[in-house]
């Protein structure tokens, strides 16, 4: 369902290039839980961003469900993202000024879903989740966990093919990071295709692919022989 | 949801945030609508003085000045009346009408008011017994007081055949045709606060009097007073035959212009002004007001707009990661944009309203008590404010709107 066909970045800074991330392929299928490890600064939230659709490589391809993402227009891209991928960031990034609910309904506000549907299907995914009676809270009021299960509300709001997530469990607590992770092993088992960048060796031992990224390039290994190489 | 009450909800978080912009907004709005009104109002006054007495002329006691030909006769100075006499016997061209006038304080169910004496048509030519000629029998025919120059078609201070007899003629034409001895006519704004109706007698000046008449509404000091017949106030206030001010009505502005100098040679002890020299400065401080009015809005346009501008660069640059995660969930670059467009019309129309309301209370309290006319707010000048602020506050956005739009989406893998 997603083929990563021999992508590249650089960023250039002035006269400076950084090779960010040095030809990489892959071919996901529908169900993977995938891990991208390695250290901070080895591109991963490179990778990350290309496969979402925000920057497009240097050369080669990304095609998710038989869109050639970067053939597609800015707005097209955009739509796609928007039901098609699901993102869910370190730091949560839920909105400020919204609640709960509202932070969960924001994709769906965002695809043009009526109000009714919006919250009702918002309500469903936090109850879901636990968060029944923390709907109107804003994100400041909650703890650390109760942010990541929000966002992760959020990000299962449009129902995605593909989740993104951007070392989710970094800021968590282990209580917090294993119903994170266990939410994930769920959706994997229903068919949802997650990529993960972690730097948590427990996690990445427990996914169906690992691959690890090293000054930019990458390399897939077996998740047993992943080791604390990050 | 959607973008829209988000958007409001964003603003509304932090309200402080945007209360610079919209209060500069807001007063440039009040500024606007405030001084515009005034000055059109005032303006308006003025062109109907000038429509209404443009070939009048006031023959004032040496030494006074004037802002208001209504009032032309409450500065306490007088002057013989025989120098009505004399410019009937002068025959001046383009004379229609004379109207002395003395103004006296008296009261009136124990208020303070004004009584005016005025000389009805009919006693011009009656020998008083302070006139030194008889103007009948100086071989004057009473139809007319001057003559009229050539070619004019004289206008509407000759009271008509048929208003002869009605006293209110004198709201339009300055002038009655006939006045008894103890008749008095009220202005409209006293007989309605004293509840005065025709017929009534009242004592003024220690003398009994029959209201002959109530003078119907004109805008003017004339509202709040009490006419007499001008030697009746003269005997009863025991001031002798003067007058305050004589209003010469010229049948046509030209002829109004050659006047003035006629009449200064006549009378070289009294000073003879038009209405335009009266309402000369009227005019100047109008359109320096206008002028001023004018570079203060231009003024307060440009510093909303920057700080319109700045308040959303400021709240772009602030916002970028929050709006790189709206875009990874899906957001277009154009409804960013919308976002940030949408919430500087928020800031422009809320400000631009609370300046109207201002601007309009502004007017119309201080149009009456500070520059003495009674203000009307156009509703083209409400809609222009409006349409200006909201403007100006999409034009001043729109930048930061643009560079909302070209943020980067992977923003949102920052950390907080
Ligand atoms: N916008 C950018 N401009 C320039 N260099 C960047 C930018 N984003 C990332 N980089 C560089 O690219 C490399 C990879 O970054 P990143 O993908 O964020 O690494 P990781 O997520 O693995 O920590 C780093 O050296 C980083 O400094
Ligand atoms: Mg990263």
């Amino acid at each position: 369902m997603l083929e990563i066909k021999s992508i590249c970045k650089d960023y250039t800074r002035g006269r400076r290039t950084v090779h960010a991330l040095q030809p990489t392929s892959m071919n996901i299928g529908k169900g993977q839980f995938i891990a991208i490890v390695g250290p901070s600064g080895s591109g991963k939230s490179t990778l990350l961003s290309m496969i979402g659709g925000m920057l497009s490589p240097k050369s080669g391809q990304i095609v998710l469900n038989g869109h050639s993402l970067y053939e597609l227009n800015i707005k097209q891209r955009s739509r796609l993202r928007n039901e098609q991928i699901g993102f869910l960031f370190q730091s949560f990034n839920l909105v400020p000024y919204l609640n709960a609910l509202e932070n969960v309904q924001l994709p769906m506000a965002l695809y043009g879903t009526n109000r009714a549907n919006q919250k009702k299907q918002a309500t469903q995914l936090l109850e879901e989740l636990g968060l029944g009676n923390r709907m109107d809270h804003k994100p400041c009021e909650l703890s650390a966990g109760q942010q990541q299960r929000v966002a992760m509300a959020r990000t299962l709001a449009m129902r995605p093919n593909l989740i993104l997530a951007d070392e989710p469990t970094g800021n968590l607590d282990p209580g917090s990071r294993d119903s994170i992770i266990q939410a994930f092993h769920r959706l994997c088992a229903e068919g949802q295709t997650i990529i993960l960048v972690t730097h948590d060796t427990a996690v990445s031992q427990s996914a169906d692919r690992v691959f690890q990224i090293n000054e930019g390039t990458t390399r897939e290994e077996s998740p047993s022989e992943v080791s604390n190489a990050a | 949801m959607s973008i829209y009450t988000m958007t409001l909800k964003e603003m509304f978080r932090r309200p402080g945030h945007s209360l610079t912009a919209f209060m500069i907004v807001a007063v440039g709005v009040t500024a606007l609508i405030a001084v515009e009104s005034i000055v059109t109002s005032s303006e308006k006054k003025v062109a109907s003085q000038m429509q209404q007495l443009g070939a009048n002329i006031l023959v004032l006691p040496e030494g006074v000045t004037l802002h208001d030909y209504h009032s032309a006769d409450a500065h306490g100075k007088s002057m013989p009346e025989e120098y009505v006499t004399r410019i009937t016997l002068a025959q001046a061209v383009g004379v229609e009408e004379l109207a002395p006038k003395l103004s006296v304080p008296a009261d009136l169910k124990g208020q303070a008011i004004v009584v005016t004496g005025i000389l009805p048509r009919t006693d011009f030519y009656k020998k008083s017994a302070w006139q030194s000629v008889d103007l009948l029998t100086a071989g004057l025919s009473p139809s007319a007081i001057g003559t009229k120059h050539e070619g004019c078609g004289g206008n509407s201070h000759q009271i008509a055949a048929a208003d002869k007899a009605d006293l209110s003629s004198y709201a339009t034409t300055r002038v009655v045709h006939e006045l008894d001895m103890d008749a008095l006519l009220v202005g409209a704004d006293l007989a309605k606060a004293e509840g005065i109706s025709t017929g009534d007698s009242l004592t003024v000046l220690g003398a009994n009097f029959q209201v002959a008449g109530i003078l119907p509404a004109t805008g003017t000091s004339d509202d709040g007073r009490v006419l007499a017949h001008l030697h009746r106030v003269q005997e009863l206030a025991e001031t002798g035959p003067i007058v305050n001010v004589i209003e010469v009505m010229g049948c046509c502005e030209e002829a109004a212009n050659g006047l003035v100098g006629d009449l200064d040679e006549l009378l070289p002890d009294a000073r003879v002004v038009t209405i335009s020299q009266i309402l000369e400065t009227q005019i100047m401080v109008n359109q320096v007001m206008k002028r001023l009015s004018y570079a203060i809005f231009g003024i307060l346009v440009l510093l909303g707009g920057a700080s319109i501008a700045s308040v959303m660069f400021a709240n772009v640059a602030e916002r970028r990661r929050e709006l790189g995660t709206l875009m990874a969930l899906g957001a277009t670059p154009s409804m960013i944009s919308r976002m940030i467009l949408m919430k500087a019309v928020a800031i422009g129309s809320i400000g631009g309203l609370c300046g109207l309301a201002l601007g309009i209370l502004a007017a119309y309290v201080a149009g009456p008590r500070f520059v003495g006319v009674a203000t009307t707010v156009s509703i083209e000048s409400v809609i222009a404010g409006l349409m200006i602020a909201v403007l100006v506050a999409v034009l001043a956005s729109y930048p930061p709107a643009r560079k909302a739009a070209h943020l980067d989406p992977c923003l949102c893998f920052q950390d907080a």
